[in-house]
Parts: structure tokens; sequence; C-alpha cells
């Protein structure tokens, strides 16, 4: 393991990701510490917290699911409290890369940017990616340009990473997936620094089984008009 | 037909005894619901009187007005509903939030790492 350094933490959030969290936290724990990797499990009703817990990381659980943007925030919050300088956030159904955890980073810790955004369209190309995905992601990239003039290219992309003055400062009140869309409204609101980050993608048959539909893109778009920020 | 009004006019009572005796609603949301339906009912009992409060919102037919007026209920009611469940999944999530956090700050007081 390289050296991390002190508070940095990596923020997994878990739902019903019993088949694959103990490989995925095994994977980012041969590079970070487990006292500093944070699993938000999203009220599972499976074992995912226990076997998140049986990896030594530190485990802070939903009593019920309450969606993606609420588990971050939740994390952001918890992280806060333990004075964190940084904060990786990081999927946990095995589609991303904890390889690419130092990459994601990097600007974050040497001050480049306040917010680092993975993108997979910059690097190598995301594996099993069909065609009506991306055309949804390429949508809402099209989407955020339109409304929040932030040229991101994968703004729906889990794989962040934020300083503690971007955690501070963002506000988020969206609880499902619609937060994504939030955070990019954040960074333009707030005048937060931000880069895109390549990162690897690989949709495996559990992501693409348990991962949000195509169709949920309408549901991002509702939640974003008719749910009012708090 | 008169089975018809006699049922109708039945529901719209109900619908107001419900909506004045059960939850917490605010009186400004009581007042619409109670005058709404108290429309319905005169355009019910006293359809000819329809026409008449109905011209002077330049409507032409009774009915329409009582149309509207039943349109017009129903998303009221929709759109308070929509609110209030807004508002309690506000709560719900600070509450989780909340809880999680603080089991989160006994385990780790404890000296282990939060566990499930």
């Amino acid at each position: 393991m390289t050296s991390v350094p002190p508070r940095v933490f990596v923020l997994v959030r878990a739902y019903n990701e019993e088949p694959v969290i103990g490989e995925v936290l095994d994977g980012v724990t041969a590079f970070w510490p487990p006292e500093q990797v944070v699993v938000v499990d999203d009220g599972s009703s499976d074992r995912s917290a226990d076997v998140a817990a049986s990896r030594g990381v530190r485990v802070v659980r939903h009593a019920v699911n309450l969606g993606a943007g609420a588990a971050l925030a939740t994390g952001f919050a918890y992280v806060l409290e333990r004075s964190a300088e940084a904060v990786v956030v990081f999927d946990a159904d095995g589609q991303m890369f904890p390889e690419d955890i130092p990459r994601v980073l990097e600007p974050v810790l040497h001050g480049e940017c306040d917010v680092a955004v993975g993108t997979r369209f910059a690097g190598v190309q995301p594996e099993g990616l069909w065609w009506l995905r991306r055309v949804v992601l390429r949508a809402a990239a099209v989407f955020t340009r339109l409304t929040v003039r932030l040229p991101l290219s994968d703004p729906h992309n889990g794989f962040r990473a934020f300083s503690r003055k971007a955690v501070e400062a963002i506000r988020l009140s969206q609880d499902r997936f619609a937060y994504a869309s939030e955070i990019a409204q954040e960074i333009a609101r707030l005048g937060l620094r931000w880069r895109e980050v390549p990162v690897r993608i690989a949709y495996t048959e559990h992501s693409r089984r348990k991962g949000q539909s195509s169709l949920g893109a309408l549901d991002i778009i509702g939640d974003l008009f008719w749910r009012p920020k708090r | 037909m008169i089975a018809f009004k006699i049922i109708a006019i039945a529901a719209l009572v109900l619908l107001v005894r419900f909506f004045l005796t059960r939850g917490r609603s605010l009186w400004r949301d009581r007042i619409v619901v109670v005058t709404l339906c108290a429309v319905l009912v005169i355009a019910i009992v006293l359809p000819d009187t329809t026409i008449w409060l109905a011209n002077k919102f330049g409507i032409v037919r009774g009915v329409d007005l009582a149309f509207y007026a039943g349109f017009l209920l129903l998303f009221f009611l929709v759109g308070i509903q929509r609110i209030r469940l807004h508002d309690q999944s506000e709560a719900l999530t600070s509450v989780v939030r909340e809880l999680a956090l603080l089991r989160a700050r006994l385990t780790e007081s404890e000296g282990s790492p939060p566990r499930p």
C-alpha cells in the first residue's frame, strides 16, 4: 500500500450489494486503510452491512432505504464529523476500479480543484455499456450543459473526489439519483473548481441487474423539477 | 337519478367530515375543500342554481361549472397530499440520518468502528 494521507476517506454507498461488496472492499482496502473507508449501508435488506463490517471498515447504516443521494449526504456528514480533509466516493456494485482512487483524488489533494469528477468517456471506453445507457448518459451531459452550463462529459458518474471545502459547502436535497445533477448545480452555484478525471467502468451482470434502469432518467428529471430544494 | 344524487352527496359529506376530523389539515385547506364541496352539493341538489352561478363566472352550462369545481377539488387534494408526502419524506431522511450518525458515534465511543 502506498502512503495514504490521513483524514482522507473513501466513501462507499451500498444497497443490497451482499454478493459483491466483500470483493469490492477487499480491492479498496488493498489501497486504503480500512479505518479510512466508510460504508454507508442504505437500509439493505441483505447482509451487505455485515459483510462490510467483516472487512474492518467503518459502517454507517440507514434504518430504511432512502436513496443514493441521501446515503451520500449521510456519508458527507459522517466524514465531516471526523475532520476529513477530502473524500472519494466509490460505488459498491463492482463497476469501478479501486486502482483509480489515487488518480481521482490527486487533483483535489494537490489543491488543483475542489471536486474531481470521474468520466467514463475520456479514457478507456467502458466495458459492457449498452447503446441505450450510452444515449441516456450523453443526454444527461447535454442536459447538464444546458441547465447548469457545466460542460461535464459524464455528470452521472458516481466516482468523485471532494475537498473538505466542497463537502462543507455542497447542500444535497435530492435523496435519489437526481443528486448527481444536483452536485453539478452546486458546483456551478458555489463556483467550485472542478476537473474531470478519466476512470474505468466495467458493467457486470450484477451491476446491470442492480443499477438504475435507463428509464430512471425520467425519475431524475421528475425529481429535479418536482422536488424543490430544502 | 335520485339514488345517484344521494350517493354523490353522501360521498361529499363523508369527504368533508374526513377532512375536518382526521389528520392535521390547515384551516385554509379545510375552507377550500368545504367551499368546493358546497358548490358541488348545490350543483347536485339545485342544478338550475348552477346555471345562474356559472353565468356569473362566464360559463354557459351549470354542469360545466360543477365539472370544473370537481376537477379543482381533485387537483387541490392531490397537491396537498404531494406536499405533505414531500415534507414527511424530508423529515424521514433527517431522522434516519441522525439515527445512523448517532449509532456510529455511540459505537465508536465504545472503542470499535461502527457496526450494523
